[in-house]
């Protein structure tokens, strides 16, 4: 008896002190997820059609929860970050993973991949501190670890040869992929939305129901204008116009060089998703559980649907097909056209992540950080 | 370990049998409630009797809830959410789901274990609603804070604060009313306010709840509504709350409690221009507890009283003071006691904070009870010091407020029926005949006589129009049956009396956020349109009564006490005169209805069966030892149905001192307790083996294997009496040496007791009332006769009040076994004759007596250093005299103790004992020459 658990335990201290690592053999990559929304101006879309059928290819989890993020792809390879500060790989071809980065603090962004590496931050618990962090994964080693005064709670955006993330406190960073601090921009207002980049432009929300444009070269300030309740969803821009949700239930369609409103939608409910947008129609959910299609060009109303759940994480528009997660421990496929789900696939958990069509995957992540991969 | 596990079981098996204390009061099952299910969409909805409609409307407000704090705290409960309704209040308390007995001001409760919601009806949608959506706010906080840490991977077992959990679902539950105004005014303004720093002082009373929900109020207006939720986003950031506070507002919480106490006082000092607080405008008759229902009696002699009911000693009780015609009914003597309540089981409890007393012309008081399953109204009648007749019916469970009638032969109160609905009955003392004046769940109270016997005013939600659900006046003409308005004001209106010139009407209102006193004058025997303000106090006022046509007395709050006032309303300034408000009755429109939530299908209304979920699992091996003992272990596991009626308690452990024992060192009892019953019992059998200490001589051990079964019955007759009987049947075989001397017995023990407990409890122990239990006992060997021998234990406590926190406490008990192979009873120590080292004094027979002074010592202390502020509170003090002795066949000599002592109890979990004092040796002829210091913990005896 004391030699089996003697071996039990012997088990469990070696696998619970696996190495912090993450080291895979490089390929070449034809296809590069590299951040949450894949595009700086946030592109929640993919040609690629899914049909009526998925087909579950894997299942593994992290070690935490997910926020409402989602993973990365580089190549055949699958980066995922959880909130108690891990940041895991797995391999697409058979799920299994390939190594793990471990951190004290909570992960919220996904990662960001460039060439050969993924940046992340690390919000620390206890103190109001990031850890803003480039890790090789090739070579198995960080590049560069640097302290940043806040925490980072929303979505890094890669561009330009560089990243732009903001803290809760108000700073908006630019920084070099290589750790060089290019600007800083200070909102002196705390912030909960994730900012999206277009046209040379910084644009996001803050918690006063300001929206904030800072110039993506200087850091100066473009605009600043207080259009209505706190802003905690992100912004997804198109053709010059950005598009974001607040606090009261209201969309706003935003000239993004003027600050000027085009146009505006009230949902009813908070709404804390980043909206998606294929071609003139913009799909954009609420708490209430309702998803609404509404034309891009002024906001009308093109269909609703009642979900009864609650939609956080932001849907993935694939060719005519809408995947939307729902935290009630689901996701739909939904007809773009016309708003018919037309398939409602259960989960163990509540929907988290925001899905992400990948090397012929699809990727969904749900409560106690599962991540499941479909064939379809 | 084995000890460890003994002490988890002993505590579950309390857990699971609360009522089979030594002592200790009885919850009792009085109804037999047959569950049925309504599934909703989010919820299991259990109720029974007919109470279906009040259901199916408490099902809409949990599902208008659920969708609330869905998007609020952006958050999904995405199990089933079981919530049992209970038709009253009264029956409420006879649950099973938690183990305690619950105190009337509890209006509902989360339980985490299951997950249940248990709530009451209390005869008002409104405040039901309010319950609802209180306790729906700690599920949806609960899951919420719950997954968050998961996901963090931060222990679970981190919470904020209950000012903060309390005060959140006061907040997101229901707007701030005329009580929490109420609170908050006076907190303010008389200097008790607490804030968040020192807000720990104030843990578990009303002004903490009221306190939190001001404070997310405070913050929703200075720094948004957005910011509230975020403190629960933000949770897992800290593990002190009040970082979580500084993180998410961006400041230092002492910044924060600047701000927010500057907020109240700008908010409130303003008040102190036009309005005063009670004490400075009235005569006050009482000064100390909580006084309510003045009632003013002019006996035949002249002399003028005034009856009232009140907490004055930890009782609720009827009391009178002698009201001083001279000094214009002010300065009273001390209130005299009338009839003591709470010690009984007809006067069980008065219902303070809800029902009013009157009494009649010819000097009969009609006050409430609840007496048994229900609520009774007792008339008392002053010349005969007596209750000469009661008024109970089976079908009205919770009754409030009677009034009687000009002539005294009538009166008219509230009631809840089975249905939940709370209406307005009409009694008649000489027929003994009951009418039924009201029958829909509108919330129909405080009635009272009108301007002749056959009108009845009073008060109820079932206010229609622009001020829909408010509380006003309305009159019921008992010639046509008629309800019409008396008063259309937007806000609640409530204790209607009469003055004795018939001139005009007074009553209560919150028109101006706390409840005054208001009057509307009566012309040509008709209720005018208007309503004039007759006091301006900063806090509220209740139950006016006249005692002549300009003065009356009532109860007002103030300084966090409810005392008693006197008036005279002719004297105000006239400057109330200028606060009309003109009534318009035309604007009263229909009646409102409640919308209910629709069944889909008769299916979705279901019959309850049980079904069985662990409450409770635990298991431990120890391997501790050296290897060749071997390995150890037990586990013990819990079940009980939703309603916590039926438990069942699993338990193996094994015993094993070396590999070869453990075959046969099985430890394993299963045991079923049924409390859905008024007759609790429980049965199970055992089998147990091992070393078992011995007491029958010091530190010696001896092995013995027992099995058997045994059955427990308890009848409780009331609240504070019961029987209890068991039957064990036990096969022992016991070595005091192996393989030498051995013992074998089939053992039948039958045990009967009395218990009988009303005691009143402080932080130490029971400081009133009385506690007994007498028992009888036979236990014998039926098969091999080596055991036979009786057992009576008389065991007789009282406690003597001398003061608020002061009593005098006496006890005296003889325990007695006599017989062949009689067990031993042992004492010694801390817990009965202090001195002698701990359960030292051993015998067949015993006796013990104690006499104790217990009184308050420190009331706090602080200690600032190494720790910030770290508060001790009640260190209570004791002197005490001890004497007994135990033998087995010879009486030897008396044993004894002198001596004092502290008392401590840490986080009202445990009491800390400390005691210094001197034997009394020699058969109590002289003191031992030292001092005796002695350390141990346990509650009073």
């Amino acid at each position: 008896m004391k030699y089996l658990l003697s071996a039990l335990i012997s088990l469990s201290f070696l696998f619970g002190c696996s190495p912090s690592i993450i080291k895979i053999k490089p390929e070449a990559a034809d296809e590069i997820y590299s951040m949450f929304g894949k595009t700086p101006e946030r592109n929640f879309y993919t040609p690629q059609s899914i049909g009526d059928t998925l087909i579950k290819k894997w299942e593994n989890d992290v070690n935490g929860g997910f926020s409402y993020t989602s993973v990365t792809v580089y190549g055949s390879y699958v980066f995922a970050s959880d909130l108690s500060g891990r940041i895991f790989c797995f391999n697409n071809n058979n799920g299994k993973s390939v190594g793990k980065l471990r951190y004290k603090g909570a992960v919220f962004s996904a990662p960001v991949i460039e060439k050969k590496n993924i940046i992340f931050a690390v919000a620390s618990e206890n103190d109001n501190i990031t850890n803003l962090i480039s890790y090789n994964f090739i070579l198995g080693k960080e590049t560069y670890n640097i302290e940043i005064k806040g925490k980072v709670l929303t979505e890094i955006i890669k561009a330009d040869s560089s990243i732009i993330f903001n803290t809760n406190n108000g700073k908006i960073f630019r920084y070099a992929f290589y750790g060089e601090k290019r600007w800083e921009f200070d909102s002196k207002s705390f912030v909960h939305s994730s900012p999206a980049v277009d046209e040379g432009i910084v644009f996001l929300g803050n918690d006063r129901g300001e929206i904030i444009a800072v110039n993506f070269n200087n850091g100066k300030l473009i605009y600043r204008k207080k259009i209505g309740e706190p802003f905690y969803a992100g912004a997804t821009i198109r053709s010059g116009i950005a598009f974001i949700g607040n606090d009261n239930g209201k969309l706003y369609a935003v000239n993004l060089k003027s600050g000027n409103i085009k146009w505006e939608f009230d949902s009813h409910a908070r709404i804390t998703m980043v909206p998606a947008v294929k071609g003139d129609t913009m799909i954009v959910g609420n708490l209430a559980g309702d998803l609404y299609a509404l034309k891009k060009s002024d906001g009308t109303p093109i269909w609703k649907i009642k979900t009864g759940g609650l939609l956080n994480a932001t849907p993935l528009i694939a060719g005519n097909s809408i995947i939307l997660p729902d935290f009630d421990k689901k996701f739909y496929l939904i007809n773009l056209r016309t708003g018919k789900i037309f398939k409602t696939y259960y989960l163990d958990g509540r929907a988290k992540l925001s899905p992400v069509i990948a090397d012929s995957t699809l990727f969904i992540g749900y409560e106690n950080g599962n991540i499941c991969a479909y064939k379809f | 370990m084995i000890k460890y596990l003994l002490l988890i079981l002993f505590c579950l098996n309390q857990f699971t049998f609360g009522q089979l204390y030594f002592f200790g009061r009885n919850k009792v099952q009085y109804n037999k409630f047959d569950w049925k299910i309504l599934k909703t969409g989010h919820f299991d909805i259990y109720y029974y009797g007919d109470n279906k409609e009040i259901t199916e409307i408490g099902a809409e407000y949990a599902e208008e809830m659920f969708s609330e704090l869905k998007i609020k705290l952006n958050e999904m409960v995405t199990r089933r959410i079981p919530l049992i309704f209970y038709n009253t209040h009264l029956q409420f308390q006879q649950t099973n789901t938690i183990p305690g007995f619950i105190p009337e001001g509890v209006g509902g409760f989360f339980e985490f274990v299951k997950g249940r919601v248990v709530i009451p009806y209390t005869g008002s949608l409104e405040d039901f609603r309010h319950v609802v959506r209180h306790e729906l706010v700690h599920v949806f906080m609960s899951s919420k804070l719950y997954r968050e840490l998961r996901e963090h991977r931060i222990s679970t077992d981190r919470s904020p604060p209950l000012w903060f959990t309390e005060g959140l679902a006061e907040y997101l539950s229901t707007k701030p009313d005329a009580q929490a105004e109420m609170v908050m005014r006076d907190a303010i303004i008389s200097g008790y306010f607490y804030n968040l720093q020192n807000i720990y002082q104030i843990y578990g009373t009303f002004l903490m709840y009221k306190e939190g929900q001001n404070f997310l109020e405070f913050i929703e207006k200075k720094y948004g509504k957005e910011i509230v939720p975020l403190l629960l986003e933000n949770f897992w950031m800290y593990s002190k709350f009040d970082k979580v506070i500084e993180y998410t507002l961006g400041k230092p919480i002492k910044e924060i409690d600047d701000e927010w106490e500057f907020y109240l006082k700008k908010k409130y000092y303003p008040l102190m221009a036009d309005n005063s607080p009670i004490g400075n405008a009235t005569r006050q008759l009482t000064d100390f507890g909580y006084n309510f229902s003045p009632v003013y009696y002019k006996d035949p002699d002249g002399n003028d009283y005034i009856y009232f009911v009140a907490n004055r000693d930890g009782y609720s009780s009827l009391y009178r003071i002698e009201l001083n015609k001279n000094n214009e009914y002010g300065e009273t003597e001390t209130p005299e006691l009338i009839i003591r309540g709470e010690k009984s089981k007809e006067l069980e409890s008065f219902h303070l904070f809800q029902s009013s007393i009157d009494i009649s012309k010819n000097g009969i008081i009609a006050f409430v009870t609840k007496s048994g399953a229900n609520d009774a109204i007792h008339f008392y009648s002053v010349a005969e010091g007596k209750i000469v007749k009661d008024l109970q019916r089976e079908n009205l469970i919770s009754l409030s407020s009677p009034k009687f009638s000009l002539n005294g032969n009538k009166i008219v109160f509230q009631a809840i029926d089975t249905k939940g609905f709370s209406d307005i009955y009409l009694y008649d003392i000489l027929s003994d005949s009951l009418s039924r004046l009201t029958n829909d769940y509108y919330n129909d109270q405080n009635p009272s006589f009108g301007l002749t016997d056959s009108q009845v005013i009073f008060s109820s939600d079932r206010t229609a129009g622009k001020y829909q659900k408010k509380y006003n006046l309305f009159s019921y003409n008992l010639d046509n049956h008629k309800i019409s308005y008396v008063t259309y004001i937007n806000a609640n209106c409530y204790s209607s009396r009469i003055s004795p010139d018939k001139k005009y009407l007074l009553f209560t209102s919150d028109y101006d956020g706390v409840r005054n006193i208001y009057k509307i004058e009566i012309e040509n025997n008709s209720f005018g349109n208007k309503v004039n303000k007759v006091t301006r106090f900063i806090t509220s006022a209740f139950d006016p009564d006249f005692i002549n046509d300009s003065t009356i007395a009532f109860s007002g709050f103030e300084k966090f006490l409810f005392n008693l006032y006197s008036i005279n309303i002719n004297s105000l300034d006239d400057s109330l005169s200028n606060n009309v408000i003109t009534m318009n009755m035309d604007s009263t429109g229909g009646a409102w209805t409640a919308k209910k939530y629709m069944s889909p299908s008769e299916k979705e209304k279901l019959k309850y069966e049980r079904q069985y979920t662990l409450d409770y699992a635990a298991g431990q091996v120890s391997t501790a030892y050296d290897p060749i003992y071997g390995t150890r272990g037990g586990a013990v596991f819990v079940l009980s149905d939703l309603f916590g009626d039926d438990n069942y308690l699993f338990y193996i452990f094994n015993t094993a001192e070396v590999q070869s024992e453990i075959l046969k060192s099985f430890n394993v009892s299963i045991q079923k307790y049924d409390l859905s019953k008024r007759t609790n019992y429980g049965y199970g059998i055992f089998n147990f083996s091992g070393r078992r200490y011995d007491i029958t001589e010091s530190d010696e051990y001896f092995y013995e294997r027992s099995f058997g079964g045994f059955f427990l019955l308890n009848f409780p007759l009331s609240k504070f009496q019961r029987i209890e009987g068991s039957v064990t049947v036990a096969n022992s075989d016991k070595e005091d040496l192996p393989g030498i001397i051995e013992r074998k017995a089939l053992l039948v023990s039958n045990n009967i007791s009395y218990v009988f407990d009303n005691s009143l409890w402080g932080s130490t122990g029971p400081l009133d009332g009385i506690r007994a239990r007498l028992l009888l006992g036979y236990t014998g060997d039926i098969k091999f006769s080596n055991v036979d021998y009786y057992s009576v234990i008389a065991d007789y406590r009282q406690y003597f009040r001398l003061g608020y926190t002061t009593a005098l406490a006496l006890r005296a008990a003889v325990f007695y076994n006599d017989g062949k192979e009689a067990r031993r009873y042992f004492m010694g120590g801390s817990w009965d004759l202090r001195g002698w080292p701990r359960f030292s004094i051993r015998g067949e027979k015993m006796w013990i007596s104690s006499l104790e002074l217990r009184f308050p010592l420190i009331d706090e202390i602080r200690v600032k250093f190494p720790f910030f502020g770290l508060s001790f509170f009640g260190i209570r003090g004791a002197t005490f005299f001890d004497a007994g002795n135990a033998w087995d066949t010879q009486y030897t000599s008396t044993l004894g103790s002198i001596g004092a002592g502290l008392r401590f109890n840490l986080f009202g979990v445990i009491v800390l004992r400390y005691d210094i004092g001197k034997k009394i040796e020699d058969n109590f002829s002289r003191l031992q020459p030292r001092l005796f210091y002695q350390f141990f913990f346990g509650w009073d005896f």
